[in-house]
């Protein structure tokens, strides 16, 4: 904790340092604080550094108070909603949202023709799906022909409209479990309510299978890719996702799985609620988790991890955003190779390491967060079609 | 403090006078975590007008500065954590520290002492002080104001007497500021 007493002695001796000179005890005190740590004697040398020093003076002198003033007393007097702060605070997500622009969109500085010529056929993911009925017959859901519609399929009523897909319950249907699944593809992404009232949100690149109602004492899903569920509570029916290689047990919360078949690890992040993980060849391992836990499991080595997390980062994409919190460039181009579709080569592997951290909507074009990259003026980042390939400078 | 029951109060007038006094600084300030000075204006802009809309009293002058640089800490981290797209990761975690935080105040607010002080001076006299502050040599400043360079050298040193007086008087305004705990 900074002694408040002691930082006032040192900006008054730095400042008559400064102005006027130091008396020798002053200049002795003042040398001693120097010396306490290497950070001080840096603080210190900056402000004294006179090139520094000219430099902040002439830098203070060209804010034109004025101007800034009139602003100000405008927005306090005058009550309009002039949104002087637009793109930098809270609100700025929401206008930005309606803009259609990536938080991303306001930094950069190239045109609009630009973007378009450069990046025309990687385009961002849209709401879109297939689904695949009992007898393998398929429906295409959303994408640029959306209609609303209402199915009668295996004796039931599906209505698919901007909420997404939905089963209603029905206690009268057939006692034969009929089941379904629904596929996302590359650049696409649904929202499905089940006939319990779970609602699943599924990410680009993912397949969920299930049953058309839940007839059985659990209430089982298949799962390949990404989906965060809201399981609807159920006492005498607890809700299990199986995945490849996880399998996890639900009464009634919500949470985020990740089982992407190309990935070498499986995540289970729980926001809200309790679930069981349950992994291992007989599924004999288990481990419970509770709320901002995350079950991870490496692959390679067959372990399974359970660590305290943000949730946000890892539910992100559900909010239609993507949120990395300084992650490898292969890791950060794996999750927007899935969204946006492209592919993608690097002529370095060193490339793959380098970490970024950042937020953007998923509705924004992919050509901002490219921009950024090659500001780090390391690499060159070149589109060629559906291709983006990374190569050192 | 007449200052302090005037800002309490809600005194728009003096809000404006605290205003053109401190902006700079704060915008200084914000600047260290943004580098990007139009951004840095906005920052300091907006924490003023969070202060004017604050509902509380302060207890001191030192307690308002304190509003002021942890606003504009928490906007400009929260702008480079989340609006700014993508940069290099280390850079904003160090830009986070408490550490970072009570640098940046103890530049600005010594800054601040100094010009505080240096206004008190004699006309002839600030305009040396400040030109030398500047950069000016002794040569450029008696150019400059049409003296010869020894009455420079003669007012400076007066100045610097004079300086060390006022500053002495006025080092109580310096933040228990750095006291974090404001929030």
């Amino acid at each position: 904790m900074v002694d408040i007493e002691y930082c006032c002695r040192i900006c008054e001796l730095i400042a008559r340092k400064l102005s006027s000179g130091l008396g020798p005890d002053e200049e002795q005190e003042l040398q001693e604080w120097q010396e306490e740590s290497e950070k001080n004697q840096k603080l210190f040398d900056k402000i004294r550094e006179p090139n520094y020093l000219s430099v902040q003076e002439k830098k203070r002198n060209s804010i034109d108070v004025r101007k800034y003033w009139k602003q100000i007393d405008k927005e306090l007097r005058g009550r309009t909603n002039n949104n002087l702060f637009r793109q930098y605070w809270s609100y700025a997500a929401v206008v930005l949202l309606l803009l259609g622009i990536g938080v991303a969109g306001w930094w950069m500085k190239q045109g609009p023709a630009e973007v378009l010529v450069q990046t025309e056929q990687i385009q961002p993911g849209v709401s879109k799906a297939f689904l695949v009925l009992a007898d393998g017959k398929t429906v295409e859901l959303g994408g640029t022909n959306y209609k609303e519609q209402r199915l009668d399929f295996d004796g039931t009523v599906i209505t698919d409209d901007a909420g997404g897909l939905k089963y209603e319950a029905d206690e009268t249907g057939p006692l034969a479990v009929v089941r379904h699944s629904l596929v996302i593809p590359k650049g696409g992404e649904y929202i499905m309510t089940l006939e319990d009232g779970t609602v699943v949100y599924l990410n680009s690149e993912s397949k969920i299978e299930y049953p058309v109602q839940f007839r059985e004492n659990r209430r089982e899903v298949c799962l390949e890719g990404e989906a965060y569920f809201k399981v609807a509570p159920r006492e005498k029916q607890p809700f299990v996702v199986k995945t490849e290689h996880m399998d996890i047990k639900v009464l009634g919360t919500e949470f985020n799985v990740k089982a992407y078949a190309d990935e070498k690890w499986v995540q289970t992040t729980l926001v809200q609620g309790e679930i069981t993980v349950f992994t291992g060849s007989g599924r004999t391992e288990q481990k419970q988790l509770r709320p901002e836990q995350q079950a991870e499991l490496d692959l390679e080595k067959g372990k399974l991890e359970i660590k305290r997390v943000d949730v946000v980062p890892f539910i992100a994409w559900k909010e239609g955003q993507f949120l990395f919190k300084g992650e490898r460039l292969a890791e950060i181009i794996a999750v927007l190779k899935r969204w946006y579709d492209f592919n993608v080569v690097y002529q370095d592997e060193w490339i793959k390491n380098i970490e970024f951290a950042g937020k953007i909507n998923r509705s924004g074009s992919i050509e901002p967060i490219l921009d950024v990259i090659r500001s780090t003026h390391k690499l060159n980042v070149d589109v060629k079609g559906k291709t983006i390939v990374f190569s050192a400078k | 403090m007449e200052l302090l029951v005037a800002l309490n109060k809600k005194n728009y007038r003096v809000f404006g006078k605290f205003f053109d006094e401190n902006f700079p600084f704060l915008v200084m300030f914000a600047d260290k975590y943004l580098e990007d000075m139009d951004l840095a204006a906005d920052v300091a802009q907006e924490a003023f007008i969070q202060l004017w809309r604050f509902e509380g009293e302060f207890e001191s002058l030192e307690k308002v500065k304190g509003f002021l640089y942890t606003t504009a800490r928490h906007l400009a981290l929260n702008h480079l954590k989340h609006d700014r797209i993508v940069e290099e990761y280390v850079k904003i975690q160090e830009k986070e520290t408490d550490i970072f935080f009570r640098d940046q105040v103890i530049e600005e607010e010594t800054y601040q002492l100094v010009h505080k002080a240096v206004n008190q001076l004699a006309e002839q006299s600030r305009k040396i002080i400040q030109l030398s502050l500047q950069g000016y040599s002794n040569q450029e400043i008696a150019e400059q104001l049409h003296i010869s360079v020894n009455s420079v050298r003669t007012l400076k040193q007066n100045a610097y007497k004079k300086l060390r007086k006022i500053l002495k008087e006025h080092f109580y305004l310096l933040p228990v500021v750095l006291k974090m705990d404001f929030f």
